[in-house]
């Protein structure tokens, strides 16, 4: 009862402050303050702040607080903080200063350091922050209506947000933030809620793989490849951490789809699903309960918002032509999804956008409620955090059966080269920004398991780009330099009959002739990644009826959506680029706002196989240079030749 | 007072450099910890109070730097004791049996080549000024502080040397400056450089912080002097040869050595005014982006050039990058074979065989380009990429595995100046040559194949590198590139319709002469002949397309879709048999196969008496031409109301290209097949209302223009069902109901509410090596006629690169088409 005078005490102080300073009010929630700084306005306040400032002043980290930067500071009030110390018996003497460094530190973004900005409220998602915090953990924002107010990490409340200063942006929060330094089976089994799952996970011994933080042999190198030094742009990881994402039922959701009360009822269950699983060793993985329990687990500490990428994709982008929108995007074939990699050897799991998981249906088209019979990650008990994983609860029981295989998987699968890098996930290779010329990553050999190359100083080696403005998927690349001699371990995919294609971007004055085999058998000849799309071995033709929308000239009227070049391709083994997706290069630099990566004059699919019989699991995709030079991996697709006939332009 | 400024100087000039890369304090105590150390004694004194350091105090004398010893500069010396000296004069190549018999020069060198400017610790001499690990280090050294003059009789063998016969000349092991090479801690760390690999290359046992230079141990480091640090070697430090001296002096190489002679010229380096004479540097012919060395003093082109020259002292891979200059980060290697695998390999059943052969098993009269291919195939351009440790992802510089036993394939190892030396017992032989490539390279008749598939032409060597594929490869010998009619040239009027005879002129490049395509007689004055190299390589590149089979050749199969899409009848794989293209049946010429080469890595390779050439006649044409065809043709041709046309046969004419005869609309650069119904097929079709008759359209919609659109439509829909992708044909590849498609497109849902909307109907077709039956979308069957020879005929529809054909110069591309005559009308919906 006597909190809530406080908190409104509080509130009241802050909106006082708010406005007796001179400000320019640039909105409905924020405020600009010319020239003041984070230190200033926490020093200005000490009915508010004091105790957090101390708590800086302690760990010199005040200092940094008054200098030039782009801070996105979350800060407890000191009612946040007594209650903190209280709650754990303690106090800031008390506290060792290593302590106290986690704590405080864990409170701020430096987005200079990071090439990012200020996280004000309206760049807040129901997921993650991009910009890991100065301890190198994300924080993350959820939305609670009935309040209208921002929670932190599923805990803190923003009691005022958008407290622009000088250097950064400040957020007040009503508890102090708290990251969970616990391995991820530690977590799960602190948390009474996922019980059953937990015991299934020590039963199984699969809690063993996860106990582990990072790999101490990693070193990075201290040169880049080709002799440059080091940038905060280009550089190689600076470790090699580990991360899982655990996805379970907790053990009311087990209990209401299949009245499953304690281990032993998972072990009926998981008997039931996956009757051939008859190991009687549970450690084993021909065992109906690890096979329950590996599917739930990614070797990727993935976030929330981070399952379905949907950067590039065209119903995303506010600029890209509404009518063009409307053809493509409305046509009930069109959506936004993604695969992920559990531990479960042979399997895969399939994500629309929304999170919903492993279904046939059209989540794009079809606007599912919660009544819906789907699996679906529950987004208010989502993203528990922890020093290496990340845990998400589901809705519904989440299984790999014949439905999956036969039915939901049965699809065109596309899958980004990333998606079988899960190190460049946990060790931020990857950047999921648009930010190209910051990032560039040097992707060491024998850093990824299901990447094989010798890096070659100072010509042949491996590197990750950022998302940037060419329409590839998900906007990002990875590329190799060189003479290099590239295996990915692709997949894996159910079994069955598949074209296997190459996605990739031709670059005339830099790209190699690559010899591409797929499970040791040379596919082709050598592919020659210097000829752009309108060379005659390609022979690509802009659609008519794009570039006629456009009120403008070109393409073959008698073929206006390109179909019989679509066949006239296929002959030469190419495949035009999907249309599902484009690049900001259309919007920035020409205008052509109706153009998907179809319309790209060096996007192409590369039909490595047409008729591959596949037994299940993964294949191992090797490129070796024929002739000098770099090679760009987009994507592969597996597509069952049974769907060619009526394949789509997504 | 000089003390203490020297004292400042070392600590300020080391300091900001020591900061940049050790940001741990724990490096400044280290280095702290030096300072009492270093109110003693100068270099040149400390050396003399040791008492065991007399010869080195001698040197330092002989050579006038004891003032620069003992007062000046901050200087690193990596001096040796009186011992280390002993035991040179005891056991040395030259014959030096006491310090007396040092020559000024030597004496020189011995000690430049030690001492650095600047003082350095160990592991501050691992890193360069900006910060990045130096794995080699240049000394006060330089080139010119050591001129050899070389006697005539050392001389490498070659005719750029014959003509200083019986003189000796001033030749500098090249003009570029020597280099330390540092195996320090931090160094092996960084480049990776396992001890075992050390211990393999140097046959020294490394402990932790043990440091080297080449494979000399450094005994005694981080001696701190007033003026500089010490740094004291186990034994004398001398200069290694470089790669390329190495392998001169080394008689077990003297093969290698021999053929590496050819590559040997002597560029004028200065003139030395005290004796009158020009100061030669010894270079090698090669093609590094760095330091190239392509012609000769008149400009003269060699005949071949290495990948880099062997004996480059600073011998780089790369350009130098703004934080290094590449020497510093690597250096080079060889594989050199011994004489023993020379002699195995250019023997009869030798690997070589084929080179020894051709060429009258000497290596005398094996041309330059093949012996740089050879020794150019040895040379590697990263040392720390040539490491035991890396050998099992070893490739050579062409892309291809590259397979060492270093316990089996190495015999010795040599640190050199400027690279590492494995003299190795076996050859490794460019694998171009082992591929189907290999007869096109070796042979002296083959020249014209040669260069086209090569980086200046067509770059075909690229695709026939791949190791796992399998090629079938027709090679045409240069005497028979003659009598190629001219695609290109059927666009032209007739005076210049022209037949080519290609050759290789004076500048090493392809041309083709021009002769009248119906006299016979050489056009005259710029039609004559033809030299744009972008003209002769389109033409090549039709050739060579069309004379390269991906796959095998199979038994009772005569026709083959050959890596551009032409079809090719090659009627058996042995000396004699017949193969020809629809070009060579067009004009009745016959080529056989004149020699073979079996069991290639990646396939055979055949030479032919002729050049494979394309159909030039036109699907259109062909139609045209038979009667037998006059029904279908006159359905093709039909007019649509209002002036459209039945959109099957099209004038292309853009801006930049146009076919040479009317073409199929829809057909592109791939291969195709065309079934045409019999006459009497077709006007049964009509006649039972499958299909309305053209000129009856009209009336039959009565008048309802959207009624007559449509009745054309379904014609047009009828006949693009008889145009299929992918050529088949009889005696060609056997199928069982093998699924094509076809031209018409299912794009309106009434037209086969079953099948997919917007995808093209397929046919289904076997062929069981003599027949060919076809089971169309709607259910019916149809055959191939062959008692009228109306099969396997064998069109192309051409287009140029020009808006008008007679000022066209390049195929831009070609649809390769079949036609066969069939028994029915093929229906799909």
């Amino acid at each position: 009862m006597n909190k809530i005078p406080q908190k409104l005490c509080v509130l009241l102080l802050i909106s006082l402050f708010w406005g007796c300073l001179d400000s320019d009010d640039v909105g409905d929630n924020f405020v600009t303050f010319e020239g003041k700084v984070i230190s200033t306005y926490l020093e200005e306040n000490p009915e508010i702040f004091s105790d957090f400032t101390e708590m800086l002043i302690k760990v010199e980290a005040f200092e940094l607080l008054k200098s030039y930067g782009k801070y996105t500071c979350f800060i407890p009030t000191n009612e946040a903080v007594q209650n903190y110390y209280t709650q754990r018996n303690t106090s800031l003497e008390n506290l060792t200063k290593k302590e106290l460094k986690e704590l405080v530190f864990y409170h701020l973004i430096d987005g200079e350091k990071n090439k990012s900005k200020n996280y004000f409220s309206r760049d807040f998602i129901i997921g993650s922050i991009d910009t890991q915090n100065m301890v190198g953990r994300y924080i993350y924002t959820s939305f609670e209506p009935q309040s209208a107010s921002w929670i932190v990490n599923n805990s803190a409340t923003i009691i005022q947000s958008d407290m622009e200063l000088s250097n950064g942006v400040v957020h007040v929060v009503d508890k102090v933030l708290e990251g969970n330094n616990d391995l991820l089976p530690d977590m799960l089994k602190a948390n009474k809620r996922f019980s059953i799952f937990s015991a299934a996970l020590e039963a199984t011994g699969l809690r063993e793989i996860m106990l582990l933080i990072d790999d101490p042999s990693y070193v990075a190198p201290l040169t880049l490849p080709n002799g440059s030094p080091i940038t905060d742009r280009e550089h190689y990881p600076k470790s090699k951490v580990y991360g899982f994402t655990i996805l379970a039922e907790s053990d009311s959701i087990m209990k209401l789809r299949e009245g499953i009360t304690d281990l032993d009822g998972l072990r009926q269950f998981a008997k039931e699903v996956y009757p051939d699983y008859t190991d009687e060793d549970e450690t084993s993985q021909g065992n109906s309960l690890n096979r329950f329990v590996a599917y739930h687990i990614i070797p990727a500490k993935i976030r929330s918002n981070r399952f379905v990428l949907t950067y590039g994709y065209i119903s995303e982008f506010e600029w890209f032509d509404s009518q063009r929108k409307q053809e493509i995007c409305y046509d009930g074939r069109y959506t936004i999804e993604q695969y992920h990699i559990p531990i479960a050897g042979d399997a895969l799991i399939h994500f629309q956008k929304g999170n919903i998981i492993n279904t046939d249906r059209n989540v794009f088209m079809e606007n599912l409620t919660s009544s819906d019979e789907v699996i679906r990650i529950l987004t208010m008990e989502s993203d528990l955090d922890c020093q290496n994983g990340i845990l998400h609860s589901l809705n519904n029981m989440l299984v790999y059966d014949k439905y999956v295989i036969e039915t939901v998987l049965h699809r065109r699968i596309r899958m980004d080269f990333s998606t079988f890098l899960p190190e460049l996930i946990n060790n931020d290779v990857i950047a999921y920004a648009n930010k190209y010329n910051q990032w560039h990553r040097i992707i060491p050999d024998d850093y990824c398991a299901k990447l094989k190359f010798k890096e070659k100083r100072p010509k042949v080696y491996m590197k990750y780009m950022a998302p940037n403005v060419h329409p590839y998927l998900h906007g990002d690349e990875i590329m190799s330099y060189g003479f290099s001699d590239v295996t990915f371990t692709i997949g894996p995919v159910p079994p069955g009959t598949y074209e296997v294609r190459f996605g990739y971007h031709s670059s005339p004055g830099t790209r190699g002739i690559t010899q591409i085999y797929l499970d040791g058998v040379p596919c082709g000849v050598p592919l020659d990644m210097r000829l752009t799309n309108t060379a005659a071995d390609i022979g690509w033709e802009i659609d008519y009826h794009t570039v006629s929308l456009m009120g403008e000239s070109g393409g073959n009227p008698d073929d206006p959506y390109g179909y019989e070049n679509d066949k006239s391709l296929r002959n030469r083994n190419f495949m035009k680029a999907p249309d599902s997706y484009t690049g900001t290069v259309f919007y920035q630099n020409t205008d052509n706002r109706l153009y998907t990566a179809r319309q790209a004059n060096n996007d192409t699919r590369y039909i490595v196989k047409r008729n591959h019989n596949h037994l299940g699991g993964t294949m191992e995709m090797r490129f070796v240079q024929m002739l000098d030079g770099d090679c760009l991996y987009d994507y592969v697709e597996f597509m069952p030749v049974d769907l060619i006939e009526d394949e789509d332009t997504h | 007072m000089v003390n203490i400024k020297n004292l400042i100087k070392i600590a300020l000039l080391s300091l900001p450099i020591y900061c940049l890369f050790f940001s741990c304090s724990d490096k400044f105590d280290e280095w702290e910890n030096h300072e009492p150390d270093w109110l003693g004694e100068n270099i040149y004194d400390y050396l003399k109070s040791r008492g065991d350091c007399n010869y080195y105090v001698r040197l330092i004398e002989d050579c006038g730097y004891k003032e620069t010893m003992q007062r000046t500069g901050s200087n690193t010396l990596f001096f040796s004791s009186d011992a280390a000296f002993e035991r040179f004069f005891q056991n040395n190549a030259s014959g030096i049996k006491s310090y007396e018999e040092f020559s000024d020069v030597f004496k020189n060198m011995l000690l430049r080549l030690s001492m650095l400017n600047n003082a350095y610790l160990i592991d501050r001499l691992s890193y360069n000024e900006k910060g990045s690990l130096a794995f080699r280090r240049t000394t006060y050294l330089q080139p010119t502080d050591t001129i050899p003059l070389v006697n005539w009789s050392e001389l490498p063998k070659n005719p750029y040397f014959s003509k200083f016969s019986g003189e000796d000349i001033f030749l500098l092991q090249d003009h570029t400056q020597w280099t330390l090479v540092q195996f320090f801690p931090s160094i092996l760390k960084g480049k990776n450089i396992s001890d075992e690999d050390f211990a393999f290359i140097t046959g020294e046992i490394r402990e932790e912080n043990d440091a080297f230079l080449y494979n000399s141990r450094i005994i005694a480091r981080d001696i701190v002097c007033k003026n500089g640090y010490l740094h004291e070697m186990d034994e004398l430090l001398l200069p290694p040869d470089n790669m390329a001296q190495y392998i001169r002096k080394n008689k077990e190489v003297s093969i290698f050595n021999s053929l590496m002679d050819r590559f040997a010229y002597p560029v004028p380096y200065s003139f030395s005014e005290l004796t009158g004479d020009t100061i030669f540097s010894l270079r090698y012919f090669n093609s590094s982006t760095v330091m190239p060395l392509t012609t000769d003093g008149s400009g003269k082109l060699s005949e071949g050039l290495l990948y880099y020259d062997p004996g480059w002292n600073k011998f780089q891979a790369t350009v130098n990058s703004p934080q290094q200059e590449m020497w510093e980060t690597d250096m080079g290697a060889m594989l050199v074979p011994t004489n023993e695998a020379m002699q195995a390999y250019f023997s009869p059943g030798g690997e070589g065989e084929e080179i020894y052969n051709a060429f009258g098993g000497s290596w005398d009269n094996v041309p330059t380009s093949i012996v740089a291919d050879i020794i150019a195939n040895h040379q590697r351009y990263s040392f720390i990429n040539s490491l035991p440790s890396r050998f099992s992802s070893m490739k050579d510089e062409a892309g291809y595995d590259i397979t060492i036993n270093k316990d089996e394939d190495i015999k010795e190892t040599f640190i050199a100046r400027n690279g590492l030396i494995y003299v190795v017992n076996k050859v490794f032989p460019p694998l171009d040559y082992r591929t189907v490539m290999g007869p096109v390279k070796v042979d002296q008749d083959t020249r014209i194949f040669n260069l086209a598939i090569g980086d200046s032409y067509c770059q075909f060597k690229y695709y026939l590198r791949s190791i796992q594929n399998l090629f079938q490869f027709f090679v045409t010998p240069d005497l028979s590139m003659i009598d190629y009619l001219d695609p290109v040239s059927l666009g032209y009027t007739d005076d210049k319709k022209a037949r080519w005879r290609f050759a290789i002129n004076e500048s090493g490049n392809i041309i083709a002469r021009r002769y009248n395509a119906i006299t016979g007689e050489r056009l005259t004055g710029s039609d004559s002949i033809v030299t744009e190299k972008n003209i002769i390589k389109n033409r090549l590149e039709d050739i060579l397309n069309q004379q390269t089979i991906i796959g095998t050749i199979n038994h009772g199969q005569e026709y083959y879709i050959t890596k551009g899409g032409a079809p090719l009848r090659v009627k058996g794989n042995s000396v004699g048999n017949l193969v020809v293209g629809g070009g060579n049946i067009e004009q009745d010429k016959e080529l056989q196969i004149i020699k073979t080469y079996e069991n290639k890595s990646n396939g055979s390779t055949y030479y032919l008496s002729g050049i494979v050439e394309s159909a030039t006649v036109s699907v259109y044409r062909t139609l045209a031409n038979h009667t037998e065809f006059s029904e279908f043709f006159r359905l093709c041709n039909a007019s649509w109301p209002e002036g459209a046309d039945m959109d099957i046969f099209t004038n292309l004419t853009t801006d930049r290209k146009r076919a040479l005869d009317s073409k199929v609309k829809f057909f592109d650069l791939f291969n195709y097949t065309i079934y045409v119904p019999t006459n009497q097929a077709i006007q049964n079709a009509i006649t039972s209302g499958i299909i309305p008759d053209p000129d009856k359209i009209s009336e039959l919609a009565g008048g309802d223009l959207e009624i007559e659109y449509e009745l054309y439509d379904k014609l047009r829909r009828f006949l693009r069902y008889h145009f299929q992708d992918n050529s088949v044909f009889i005696k060609g590849e056997i199928l069982n109901k093998a699924e094509y498609k076809t031209a018409t497109i299912n794009n309106k849902e009434h037209y086969d509410p079953n099948y997919p909307l917007n995808k093209f109907f397929p046919i289904r077709v076997t062929h069981d090596g003599d027949n060919i039956t076809l089971y169309t979308h709607k259910g019916g069957t149809a055959k191939v006629i062959k008692d009228n020879n109306l099969y396997n005929l064998i069109a192309r529809d051409i287009v140029v690169n020009h808006s008008s054909t007679i000022n066209a110069t390049q195929i831009e591309t070609s649809s390769w088409v079949v036609i066969h005559q069939v028994d029915d009308v093929l229906l799909c919906e």
